[in-house]
């Protein structure tokens, strides 16, 4: 067990002397720290800042007058008046030693090789090794710790007899390799994926000289919970963990700080680049969000993303039968013809909440001053229950990722931080680690669910009835409020609820998160209408998590249609997606722009693309949007934060690598053709400019402070939708859940093969139990009926499920899995309280619903 | 299709690889290679040919795993088949009556330099052989090596087996060893061909490297394994492998090896464990 981090309190300073200089530093730090402080650097494998004291690798030992034999630097608290010797003939033989029996296990002939400077001038290929056998053969070559480490004690020789550990090499689970044969045992990834992240996945196994990192009875990491969030890859000291898509590209030139481009919390990252080109990235130490956390997506997606071979970079036109690639300036004066003399519904524009602020606001602008149209909407309004007016309430409350790590009771309704949001799962689970007490409410059994006593698990459309009546009774200071009636329709039991009050209501700081997945369920209302009332209560503060980097942005700046930026409301309606989709309107023109919300064509004349790939349907015109990697801008956190996304690789310009350009850039030269003047900014900046003037106490610059709405008390929220009719007793629940993930218009999946491997989308899942009544094993094909229609896919079981219920993922954005179009009925349906029958079926011809490759998108 | 055989890592990231390929087998000769695909999809290789069973109509070789093809070959199994294996191909090794034969190995080239030890063995020849490695653990085969030598000297770098350090360390190895060759034959890493060559010439002895090039079709038609021997252009698959170390241009060998670096980890850039090993 790792001891308690210090609460925040001001420790003492105190003097003591290394290596004969007085070194001040606070009171409790190791010895290790106080050198660090000092500018004294003790050699050391197994230590790390975040992490507690191991004492594994023993190289930073010192000698300390009053002690006896050499104590070690990371494990002994300083203290007042302490005198430390780091350096002296003795520690350096110790050193030396010890340094050459952990080389005498690690294959490092190539460290010790007299001739390793010519052989690395002259290696004529990069040996993309599948298992280390040396520096040259290993990913980690030129960026080891241990090789700097032998380098400055000078290591040239081993005495010891040289010993290979002779483990496979494990590389069957996605996103990083391992290779246990040049691992030294220091135990960083196992004290990380325990006491940082909480996860608990890695841990010594087996003993003595066959002791070996891993997850517990040779399970693999997919099945012993692994979240794939690589904290471990990246303070492994050696080449043992190495992430797949940057394995072999070797040292990066450097790094810049960005944002991460996937999801609202903003998390800080460093974007790696090697030549030019983004080649890894690393969490940011920013202690404000992410804390040198983050989750698989921020980890391991980002190349990929941008650099797919399917990635659309040239402006392309459909010319009679045929689609093909055009200069830009065929393609934007073909584009500003057909949106020429448009009258306002001719025209839909669907604009991306991924996309950044500027451009954002370019689209609306262009809207409203090229085009003198309202027509703009985004899928965006589909994640906030409760419409713009709600939402802008929401965000006048406090929110703050960093306030759960210290709130004395958390409620984490709906939210699996796994693979999704993961580092508020990390701040949920520090909190839990300093004695919190978390309250969550899920109907599926989520990865924060195994950490509390306190589950509340209502039935799948119920979680906003469980909620509201959570918070009805924490507002009434714990006292019973509201009929057993309503406890009775949530599906909770008394004693539970009740439990779970008492817990909660002595806490003076209370934090509740909300997933995405809560919000899109039919109470999603009730949740966001109780998160307000909530807010009553002192220190509250909330975390409503919710799809799109930017949605908090795209709501501010006016990109739903019926208000202006600065939410203020557009005198004429335009049209929205929603009366395209129902078949209500028929525009002449429909602009995605990042966005793919549906598998086929819309019903109209002209289409037009703007995004990084192409989307699943014929299109009329296609724009190549630049990515987060080649354009810079800002976005805007649920926390309010307006953040840098940072430029690092240049905007690609040559017909090898295409001519990308950023969103706000391209409606600039579209209004140039229309006549338009005011779009044309030289540069992202110069919009932001604008932004700050047109929206009250709007940034002028990235500012990352957290910013509140004011309470907009004149926009109305959306009625509640009427209560579901009561469900028929018999058959399956059909839970239609926002899975996957995505960018623009592109599921992640089709292009990250790490996260098609994971499996997360495929088809329907089954309580495990209701799967051996039915019969079925996984794999097996199931059609599930309602109504006269039904749909066919294959079905697997998943503990994690709400028996009685048949679960499946309604895709974020279509783009990239053409393949699953046969789901599309259920994707549509609205209401959680369908019951389905499930019978035995086929798998019809030319569909299928197994992920193909990421050659396969289906068009 | 070619049925795999036999697929093992013989020792880290070095794997034996045993085909059945019964039309290749009957003339095959030391120093020729194959070229094949692992797949329909991938891409052509040449691998040298270590040993073959007539009787079985199967070929063997090592191949390192040092990139996506490699890798592919990697995650074969016994049973599983490939689509392409045309072979042998190349010219191959002399072999005479030379009297004293030093067979060096490396890497891969240690299961190269097998069927040319022997066959000089079986020559009437007297054959040492030196193998080096990077560590003990990396050296195999020496029992096969010992039925057709005289003596079987070992070199690693860290000392672990035999000599301590690298090929350049030859001629003392050979005084050490009272060894007088008339002729050396280098199988193995391009630097180690390279170093050996360099030694070799102050001594005079005339010294044979098997070259190995980027090649595409392995039959002279596109010249992408040209290399310059003796101030003239080679094709490395028809007029070669085997070459005169002491002429060959070694600085422009090592230039065009690195032709496609970038492109060579392309397809790794992956997440997916569909691209790895």
């Amino acid at each position: 067990m790792s001891p308690k981090p210090v609460r925040a309190r001001e420790a003492r300073t105190i003097i003591i002397e290394i290596d004969h200089r007085p070194v001040s530093c606070p009171e409790g730090v190791s010895v290790l720290r106080a050198a660090e402080l000092g500018g004294i650097a003790i050699p050391s494998l197994c230590s790390h800042k975040d992490l507690s004291a191991f004492g594994g690798c023993r190289l930073c030992m010192v000698e300390i007058e009053g002690m006896r034999g050499y104590p070690l630097a990371c494990s002994t608290i300083v203290a007042e008046g302490m005198k430390v010797l780091t350096e002296s003939a003795a520690l350096r033989d110790m050193r030396r030693e010890i340094l050459e029996l952990i080389l005498s296990e690690h294959p490092s002939s190539c460290l010790i090789c007299d001739e390793q400077e010519e052989c690395r001038q002259s290696m004529v290929t990069i040996r993309k090794a599948g298992v280390s056998t040396g520096c040259r053969y290993c990913p980690n070559d030129g960026q080891c710790e241990l090789q700097a480490v032998v380098e400055r004690l000078g290591v040239r020789d081993i005495h010891y007899p040289v010993y290979y550990r002779g483990y496979e090499a494990e590389h069957d689970d996605p996103f990083f390799d391992r290779d246990y044969n040049i691992c030294i045992l220091c135990g960083r990834c196992v004290r990380m994926c325990q006491e940082v992240r909480g996860a608990s996945v890695l841990a010594f196994k087996f003993r003595g000289p066959k002791t070996q990192v891993g997850p517990a009875f040779g399970r693999s990491h997919l099945e012993s919970g692994c979240e794939f969030c690589g904290a471990c890859v990246s303070v492994c000291p050696t080449g043992t963990l190495a992430d797949k898509v940057s394995k072999w590209d070797g040292r990066p030139d450097g790094f810049k700080i960005s944002t991460c481009p996937f999801c609202g919390l903003g998390c800080q990252i460093e974007l790696h680049h090697k030549n030019g080109r983004l080649s890894r990235v690393n969490p940011g130490l920013d202690p404000e969000i992410n804390n040198g956390q983050l989750c698989v997506r921020g980890r391991f997606c980002l190349p990929e993303t941008t650099h797919h071979h399917q990635r659309a970079k040239k402006p392309g036109l459909r010319r009679g039968r045929y689609f093909r690639e055009v200069t830009w300036a065929e393609a934007l004066d073909e584009v500003s013809s057909r949106l020429k003399g448009l009258g306002p519904k001719d025209i839909l524009m669907v604009v991306s909440s991924d996309l950044t602020n500027e451009s954002l606001f370019a689209a609306q602008k262009f809207m409203r001053t090229c085009l003198k149209s309202n027509s703009i909407d985004s899928t965006a309004r589909w994640t906030l229950p409760g419409g713009v007016g709600l939402w802008a309430s929401l965000f006048s409350l406090p929110i703050s990722i960093k306030a759960i790590s210290s709130a004395e009771a958390i409620i984490a309704v709906g939210l699996d931080s796994r693979f999704s949001f993961s580092v508020a799962g990390v701040e949920v689970r520090r909190a839990l680690k300093e004695g919190s007490t978390l309250v969550t409410i899920d109907s599926n059994e989520s990865n924060l669910a195994r950490y509390t006593g306190h589950w509340l698990r209502p039935a799948p459309e119920k979680q906003g009835a469980a909620f509201k009546l959570l918070t009805e009774r924490l507002l009434a200071s714990g006292q019973k409020k509201g009929s057993s009636a309503d406890l009775k329709k949530t599906g909770l039991d008394e004693e539970g609820l009740e439990k779970a009050v008492d817990a909660l209501w002595p806490a003076r700081d209370l934090a509740v998160v909300v997933g995405p997945a809560a919000f899109a369920q039919d109470g999603g209302q009730d949740i966001a209408r109780a998160l307000v009332k909530l807010s009553e209560r002192p220190n509250t503060t909330i975390l409503p998590l919710y799809q799109g980097a930017n949605t908090r942005g795209a709501l501010e700046l006016g990109v739903f249609g019926e208000f202006l930026p600065g939410l203020a409301r557009a005198k004429e309606p335009g049209l929205r997606l929603a009366d395209v989709l129902e078949g209500k309107a028929k525009p002449k023109v429909i602009y995605l722009v990042g966005e793919v919300p549906f598998f086929k064509r819309p019903d109209c004349e002209f289409v037009i693309s703007q995004d990084i790939y192409h989307p699943p349907f014929e299109v009329d015109a296609f724009l190549p949007a630049s990515s987060f990697a080649e354009a810079e801008g800002t976005l805007t956190n649920v926390e309010g934060r307006v953040q840098e996304l940072v430029r690092v690789e240049d905007l690609p310009d040559s017909a090898s690598n295409g001519f990308s350009r950023p969103d706000w850039f391209i409606f600039g030269e579209i209004s140039k053709k229309l006549s338009c003047p005011g779009l044309e900014y030289a540069d992202s900046k110069q919009v932001l400019q604008e932004i700050s003037r047109t929206v009250a106490g709007y940034p002028a610059a990235p500012d990352r402070r957290p910013r509140r709405f004011k309470p907009a008390e004149n926009i109305p929220w959306d009625k509640p939708p009427a209560s579901p009719s009561p469900a028929a007793e018999d058959g399956f629940r059909l839970v239609v859940e926002p899975g996957g993930f995505r960018h623009r218009g592109i599921d992640l999946s089709s292009v990250v093969e790490g996260l098609s491997e994971l499996r997360l989308e495929e088809a329907f899942r089954l309580h495990p139990e209701d799967m051996q009544r039915l019969g079925l094993q996984n794999g097996d094909i199931i059609k599930v009926g309602l109504d006269g229609w039904a749909v066919t896919a294959p079905v697997r079981a998943d503990a994690d499920c709400f028996a009685g219920a048949v679960y499946i993922h309604r895709p974020l954005a279509y783009g990239g899995i053409g393949h699953r179009r046969g789901l599309e009925p259920l994707y549509r349906l609205s209401g959680d309280s369908l019951r389905v029958k499930i019978a035995r079926g086929e798998q019809p011809a030319g569909q299928s619903c197994v992920l193909p490759g990421p050659g396969k998108t289906g068009s | 299709m070619y049925r795999v055989v036999e697929r093992r890592m013989i020792v880290p990231n070095l794997h034996e690889f045993t085909v059945e390929a019964p039309l290749v087998t009957p003339s095959i000769r030391p120093g020729n290679f194959v070229i094949l695909r692992p797949d329909e999809t991938g891409e052509r290789v040449p691998l040298s040919v270590a040993d073959w069973d007539p009787g079985a109509g199967t070929v063997t070789s090592i191949f390192m795993q040092v990139g996506a093809t490699t890798a592919k070959l990697a995650r074969l199994r016994p049973g599983d088949s490939i689509p392409t294996y045309a072979g042998p191909l190349g010219k191959s090794t002399e072999i005479g009556k030379f009297g004293t034969v030093l067979c060096v190995g490396g890497c891969y080239g240690i299961g190269s330099i097998y069927p040319v030890a022997r066959s000089l063995h079986e020559a009437g020849n007297t054959v040492f052989t030196l193998l080096e490695a990077r560590s003990r653990y990396l050296l195999y085969w020496q029992d096969k090596f010992k039925a057709v030598s005289e003596r079987v000297i070992e070199v690693t770098r860290d000392g672990s087996a035999g000599y301590k350090g690298h090929v350049s360390r030859l001629p003392e190895i050979l005084t050490l060893e009272k060894i007088k060759p008339d002729r050396i034959i280098v199988n193995g890493c391009t630097f180690q061909m390279m170093r050996a060559s360099q030694v070799t010439r102050e001594l005079g002895i005339k010294t044979i490297v098997n070259m190995n090039p980027i090649m595409i079709d392995g039959t002279g038609m596109c010249g992408v394994c040209r290399l310059t021997v003796a101030g003239k252009t080679k094709f490395a698959c028809v007029d070669g492998p085997d070459f005169d170390g002491h002429e060959v241009d070694w600085e422009e060998f090592l230039k065009r090896r690195k032709t496609y670096n970038p492109e060579e980890v392309h397809p790794l850039r992956k997440s997916g464990c569909a691209s790895h090993f």
